[in-house]
């Protein structure tokens, strides 16, 4: 169960990872450079970071054994 | 107001820069600020589940599922900044630039000189759009091809500014001839 899970887990990850890293191209090719937009990327980049820690984290914290019996 | 990207003509100034109205990101907004209402509503009912599913189960399982859905929300939010900022309408002394961004990856930019405007129509259709100010404006070229812009603000004012500028690009090319 566990690696089912750690499996859905790391293609969900990549996959943000993915829309993440073309929603900073789409910024940094096509804003024009006195828009204010170049300023969100760090927060963004920063945030979803720690979102995915935060995920991390939960889910080692789930009792997979439990699922096993 | 230089602005590089656009490789401007010599001569060529950028003189208003248009989004759309800031209620349209609000419109747009909404759907988001439901889903994390309704994240909230599922959370905050945990009592119902836990007749169901073991309590330290359903915690460890909850957060994570939360966590997930957090990054999900910020994608989508910081998705419809993007698409709102990326969607915008350049008025310059010889042409307007219609640049709209239709989501990833899909893109489209409408250049017209000036000099080349026929006929200007704006419109303000709703009470919404009434009361805050914004609404659409269609402009006919000599080409018969027509560009229509939906949903932006200071509309008398962008119409204002291009058919100034379309009458001096042609006094200066009657002049030229």
């Amino acid at each position: 169960m566990f690696s089912i899970a750690l499996i859905l887990y790391s293609i969900f990850i990549v996959g943000y990872g993915a829309l993440a890293a073309a929603l900073v191209y789409h910024v940094r090719t096509y804003t024009i450079p006195e828009d204010s937009l170049h300023t969100f990327i760090i927060p963004f980049l920063t945030l979803s970071l720690v979102l995915i820690i935060l995920s991390l984290y939960f889910f080692l914290r789930i009792p997979w054994d439990t699922f096993a019996t | 107001m230089p602005i590089p990207s656009l490789h401007l003509e010599e001569r060529e100034r950028v003189l208003l820069v248009l989004h759309r109205h800031w209620f349209v990101l609000v419109r747009e907004l909404s759907a988001v600020f439901f889903m994390i209402f309704a994240g909230i509503m599922v959370f905050s009912i945990k009592s119902v589940w836990y007749r169901i599913v073991d309590p330290v189960v359903f915690d460890h399982i909850i957060s994570f599922l939360l966590s997930l859905y957090a990054l999900l929300i910020l994608t989508l939010l910081f998705a419809i900044w993007i698409n709102y900022r990326l969607d915008v309408w350049i008025i310059t002394t010889k042409r307007v630039i219609d640049i709209e961004q239709r989501g990833l990856f899909n893109r489209e930019v409408s250049e017209f000189l000036v000099a080349n405007i026929q006929d200007i129509t704006t419109e303000v259709p709703t009470m919404i759009m009434t009361l805050f100010g914004f609404g659409n404006m269609t402009i006919q070229t000599a080409g018969q091809k027509s560009f229509t812009v939906s949903e932006i603000p200071r509309l008398e004012e962008a119409k204002k500014i291009i058919l100034a500028c379309s009458y001096a690009a042609r006094e200066i090319s009657t002049k030229v001839q």
